[in-house]
């Protein structure tokens, strides 16, 4: 690690209430341990040696707000993290989904699009790309515009591939990109059937409902207690009776569902689905 | 009460494993586990923590509760926070010294929310994570203890960190243990 920047309380609030001030994006629904640690890695990233500079930054250019607050989410850092319930996701959608005539998908905050791909292929091994309806949403159009495009950096591409070898061992992410000059580039025949949408999944409504499958995996983890119950609870309400909802292997869904309608399908991994 | 963070890689878990069997179950005080261990792999560590232990041990979920007497261990390719509010935070973030977990960002998040009520320890290790988080809470006012780096079986984590900061104590294992089985 880089040593971080120091952030002083006094400081660490000018610069939440300067952001809510100038762009109404508001910070504190956010873990502060966390919010603290991407400030101080956002300042050694772009050679900031104060908070005072950033928030002098903050009050003269508008357009910063953006970029910086953007940079604060935490992108996914690899697809197939947790081969297991990527395999026993793939056997649902054999099992259980495969019959559907439409297979209706949302994938909330998307942010980097190692989840969304890693899903996308899954529905492709399993001929299901037609049939699917994905919504695929963020409160960042850079952060969908970055999604639409389907770019994967060479190392992130390795570690990929090695993930999903351990659940396909014959097949390799060759067969979904191509080969760009430096980078490598999912094919757009993947993304078709994803809709892209800026939304915000605290503020908003959801884009639809009766859904098949929400994959909200590893994003809770980002907000403060009462954000990630309300939000959960609001996925929970568009899934449809027997469709499925999966968090992050080291998530629950304690103080939410209130009226008990999930439960889980799986031993080891955080797949719920909601009672008929 | 104090909160005792330890850290440690290659090499580590033997020490550990000693530390954890020695401390006995009325050891007040709450321990952190952050170890680097393989991503992929998610069962079986803390079940072979647990054979020797006589503290309760687990690995904790986002958002849960710190409570006394309980050891915490970075679940496999997680970060772990510890927050201010007695809970403890997870994290997907980017690693860090190519680790996660990474120690340097549980030993920086003690420093920030546990100040001086907190000891971090420093095991064997094969590269420098840790270094720097111990510095933080060296100046937060925490005791420092580096495992004496003749007795590692990968020394570099620990010289990088004698390098780094002003510890207070270089202990071997022994010593280390005793020291926690009189802190009060």
């Amino acid at each position: 690690m880089e040593n971080l920047a120091n952030i002083t309380d006094e400081e660490f609030r000018r610069i939440v209430t300067t952001v809510n001030t100038l762009s109404n994006i508001d910070l504190t629904i956010l873990q502060p341990i966390i919010l603290r640690h991407r400030f101080a890695r956002y300042m050694n990233k772009h050679g900031y040696t104060s908070a005072s500079t950033i928030i002098d930054k903050l009050l003269i250019d508008k357009s910063f707000v953006k970029s910086f607050t953007t940079e604060l989410w935490v992108h996914t850092t690899e697809m197939f993290r947790d081969t297991e319930m990527w395999t026993e996701l793939d056997t649902i959608f054999k099992q259980r989904l495969s019959g559907e005539t439409v297979v209706k998908i949302w994938v909330p905050d998307v942010c980097g699009d190692d989840e969304l791909t890693t899903l996308l292929v899954l529905l492709a091994n399993n001929k299901m790309i037609q049939k699917s309806m994905i919504y695929a949403t963020s409160p960042y159009q850079s952060i969908l515009d970055e999604c639409k495009y389907g770019n994967i950096e060479p190392k992130k591409y390795e570690i990929s591939d090695a993930n999903y070898k351990r659940i396909y061992p014959t097949n390799s992410l060759e067969q979904y990109t191509k080969k760009q000059e430096k980078t490598f580039r999912f094919s757009q025949e993947l993304l078709e059937n994803v809709i892209f949408l800026k939304q915000n999944i605290i503020k908003d409504t959801p884009p639809d409902k009766g859904f098949n499958l929400i994959l909200f995996r590893n994003r809770a983890l980002y907000y403060i207690n009462q954000v990630r119950k309300n939000s959960i609870e609001k996925l929970i309400q568009s899934i449809m009776p027997g469709g499925y909802l999966i968090i992050g292997a080291n998530e629950n869904l304690n103080g939410t569902d209130q009226d008990g309608m999930m439960f889980k399908v799986s031993k080891a991994e955080n797949i719920y689905k909601k009672k008929q | 009460m104090y909160n005792v963070v330890i850290g440690g890689s290659a090499g580590s878990f033997q020490t550990v494993t000693c530390i954890l069997a020695d401390l006995p179950k009325t050891f007040p005080h709450t321990l952190f586990l952050c170890l680097h261990r393989l991503k992929h792999i998610r069962t079986g560590f803390v079940e072979a923590l647990k054979l020797k232990s006589k503290l309760p041990i687990h690995e904790p979920q986002d958002k849960e509760t710190i409570l006394p007497g309980n050891v915490y261990l970075a679940p496999a390719n997680y970060h772990m926070y510890i927050e201010q509010g007695n809970t403890i935070s997870l994290s997907t973030e980017e690693p860090v010294n190519h680790s996660r977990p990474s120690i340097d960002i549980t030993f920086a998040s003690a420093a920030q929310s546990l100040g001086n009520q907190c000891v971090g320890i420093l095991l064997s290790g094969a590269n420098k994570d840790g270094a720097i988080g111990l510095k933080k809470m060296k100046e937060a006012g925490a005791t420092i203890i580096v495992q004496s780096p003749d007795e590692c079986q990968v020394k570099t984590m620990t010289l990088a960190a004698i390098k780094t900061t002003d510890v207070d104590y270089i202990f071997t294992s022994s010593q280390i243990i005793s020291y926690l089985q009189n802190l009060k």
